[in-house]
C-alpha cells in the first residue's frame, strides 16, 4: 500500500514544464504581441493584410501559450484535458460565428433607419 | 383531446379567458377539448383513488427490501433510505444491468466478512451560508443598493475563504460501525429474500 | 442467497485511496470550469462582435483607444503569466520562499494591470462621457472587458490567500493542488487577453 502514495515520476515529467520551456513561450508571446500591435501602430503593412495579420498572430499566440504555459498536448496525462479544450473551442466557434451571421442576417433583412439616433436595428 | 384543438383554435383566431364567443366554426374544436378535459378529471379522479387505496393498503405493500419494482440496475441495490456511506464496498461492474445479473446468478446483496473504513466529507453549511449572501448579493445589486451587495460579496467571498483554510473536512467511518450497519440491513434481507428469484423480485415480500 | 460470503472489501479499499491521495481529478475539474469560463466569454464576444459597430453616434473605438497604452496593459499580464510560471518551477522544486516571492511579484504586475484598467474605465466614463450606458458598442466593451478585469480581480484576491497559504502550512498537498489550479487560471486570463487585444483594441482601431 505504501507504494501507491509516492509520486510516479512519469506523472510529474510531462504537465509541469521547466524554465527553459516557459522562457521560450514567454519570448514567443512577446515577439507575437509586437508583431500584432506593429501590423496596426506602424503602418508598414498594406491595408488588406492588417487584419488577417492580426487573426493569425492572436491564434498563433493562443497555440504556444496554450503549449508553453498550460502544457496542452498529446501526452497521455494531458489527452482529457486536450479533447475537452477541442470541444470548448468547438461550442465557442459555433456561438460566436453563429451570432455574427444570424445578426448580420437579421440586419440585412430590417429596414434601414431613416435617423442614426433613432435606430431600433443592430448596427 | 384536450389540448390539440386548442391549438387548432389559436391558429383561427381564438384568444384566452373568453367570456363568450361568437364563431360557430370554434364550436366543434371546443367540445372535443371539453371531452378530453374531461378524461383528464377522470384521470386525476383515479389516481386520487389510487392515492387512498395504496394508504389503506400500506401495510399488506410494504417492502423492505429497497427494491420494490424487481430493479435492474445498482440504485436498487441500496436501502431505502440508502446509508449514508452510500455503498460499504465499491460494486464491480462489469455489465450495463449489474444489479439483474447479480440477482440471476444469486450474488447480490453479498456480505463481506471484513469492512475497511470509508473516507467520509464532513457535513458543511458553507455552501447555504454563500448562496444566502449571494441572494443578499442579488437583491442589492436590482435595487442598486450599493452598500448591500458590497456586504453580501464581501460575505460570499469571506466564508469561502474561511473554508478554504478549515483542514477538517473528512474524517473516517470505522470499519465496525459499517459492518454493523450493514449487518443490521442484510441478516434479515436475506432471510426475507432466500426463496425468491429474480423476476418475482416485485411481488409482496413482507 | 443465504450463505455470507466472506470476501474481503480490501481490493475495492485501494482502488478508493489512490483517488484521494491524487490531485489530478482536482484539476481535471478545474480545467472543465475553466471552458465553461470559456463559454462565457464566448458570449461576450459574440455580443461584441455583433454590437462592435453601434456607436449611437457616440465615441467609436478608434477615438477611444490608445493603443501604446494597451501594449503596456498586455505587457504587464505577459510578464504576471510567466513570473507564474516561475512560481509553479519553484513549487514542484520544493522551493517554499521562492514561491512566495514569485507569487507576489505576480501580483504586483496583476495589480499593476488592474490599476491600468481602473484607470482607463474611470477615464472612459468621466472624461469622455463613453460609459456603459452610451451606445451598445460601449456596452459591450465594458461588459466584455469589465468581466475580464474581475476574473484578473479575483485571481489577485485568491493570489493573496494562497502566499498566506504558502507561509501558513507549507507546500502541502492542498496546497499544491490550489496553487495548480489559480495557474490554470492565471494562465487562461491571458490567452483571453490575447483576444481581447486582437479583437477589441486593434480591429477597433483598423
Amino acid at each position: 500500500m505504501s507504494s501507491q502514495h509516492g509520486h510516479s515520476d512519469a506523472h510529474k515529467s510531462h504537465a509541469h514544464g521547466s524554465l527553459k520551456s516557459y522562457t521560450v513561450g514567454f519570448a514567443l508571446s512577446l515577439i507575437l504581441t509586437v508583431l500584432s500591435f506593429g501590423c496596426v501602430m506602424s503602418g508598414a503593412v498594406p491595408q488588406h493584410l492588417v487584419v488577417p495579420g492580426i487573426v493569425v498572430f492572436c491564434v498563433i499566440q493562443l497555440l504556444v501559450q496554450l503549449v508553453f504555459f498550460l502544457h496542452m498536448g498529446t501526452a497521455p496525462e494531458q489527452r482529457d484535458n486536450l479533447s475537452i479544450g477541442v470541444f470548448s473551442l468547438l461550442i465557442i466557434a459555433i456561438v460566436v460565428a453563429g451570432s455574427v451571421w444570424v445578426m448580420h442576417n437579421m440586419n440585412t433583412h430590417m429596414m434601414q433607419p431613416v435617423m442614426q439616433s433613432t435606430s431600433s436595428s443592430i448596427g | 383531446m384536450a389540448f390539440m384543438p386548442l391549438y387548432v383554435l389559436g391558429l383561427m383566431g381564438m384568444t384566452r379567458r373568453m367570456n363568450h364567443y361568437a364563431n360557430p366554426a370554434w364550436q366543434p374544436y371546443l367540445i372535443v377539448a371539453a371531452c378530453g378535459a374531461g378524461i383528464i378529471a377522470l384521470g386525476i379522479g383515479f389516481m386520487l383513488l389510487q392515492f387512498v387505496v395504496s394508504v389503506r393498503n400500506r401495510a399488506e405493500n410494504r417492502d423492505l427490501t429497497g427494491d420494490p419494482w424487481g430493479g435492474r440496475t445498482l440504485e436498487w441495490a441500496t436501502s431505502s433510505p440508502a446509508p449514508f456511506y452510500n455503498f460499504a464496498v465499491l460494486p464491480k461492474v462489469e455489465e450495463l444491468d449489474q444489479f439483474w445479473a447479480d440477482k440471476e446468478h444469486k450474488r447480490a446483496y453479498p456480505q463481506y466478512a471484513h469492512y475497511d473504513d470509508i473516507h467520509m466529507p464532513r457535513n458543511t453549511g458553507v455552501g447555504l451560508v454563500m448562496a444566502a449572501f449571494g441572494t443578499v448579493l442579488g437583491f442589492a445589486m436590482v435595487w442598486h443598493i450599493w452598500w448591500l451587495a458590497i456586504a453580501g460579496l464581501v460575505g460570499m467571498i469571506g466564508t469561502f475563504i474561511t473554508r478554504v483554510y478549515d483542514t477538517d473536512v473528512d474524517y473516517y467511518v470505522s470499519g465496525a460501525e459499517v459492518e454493523k450497519t450493514e449487518r443490521a440491513r442484510l441478516v434479515p434481507l436475506h432471510k426475507l429474500i432466500e426463496n425468491v428469484d429474480p423476476a418475482s423480485a416485485g411481488q409482496k415480500v413482507a | 442467497m443465504s450463505t455470507a460470503i466472506t470476501a474481503n472489501g480490501a481490493v475495492a479499499h485501494d482502488g478508493a485511496h489512490e483517488h484521494h491521495d491524487d490531485g489530478s481529478k482536482t484539476l481535471l475539474g478545474f480545467w472543465i470550469y475553466l471552458m465553461s469560463d470559456c463559454l462565457i466569454f464566448s458570449g461576450l464576444f459574440a455580443t461584441f462582435a455583433v454590437l462592435g459597430h453601434a456607436t449611437a453616434g457616440g465615441p467609436t473605438a478608434k477615438e477611444l483607444f490608445d493603443l501604446k497604452y494597451v501594449f503596456g496593459e498586455t505587457m504587464l499580464l505577459l510578464i504576471s503569466s510567466f513570473t507564474f510560471g516561475l512560481a509553479m518551477l519553484n513549487m514542484h522544486a520544493g522551493h517554499r520562499n521562492k514561491v512566495i516571492a514569485w507569487l507576489f511579484v505576480t501580483f504586483l504586475f496583476g495589480a499593476g494591470f488592474v490599476g491600468m484598467e481602473v484607470y482607463e474605465f474611470h477615464h472612459l466614463i468621466t472624461a469622455e462621457q463613453a460609459g456603459p450606458d452610451r451606445s451598445a458598442f460601449l456596452s459591450a466593451y465594458f461588459g466584455l472587458v469589465g468581466t475580464h478585469g474581475l476574473h484578473v480581480t479575483c485571481g489577485l484576491i485568491w493570489l493573496a490567500v494562497m502566499m498566506h497559504m504558502v507561509g501558513k502550512f507549507g507546500l502541502n498537498d492542498a496546497v499544491q493542488r490550489r496553487l495548480s489550479c489559480l495557474s490554470l487560471f492565471w494562465h487562461f486570463l491571458d490567452l483571453v487577453w490575447i483576444c481581447v487585444f486582437s479583437f477589441v483594441y486593434l480591429m477597433g482601431v483598423v
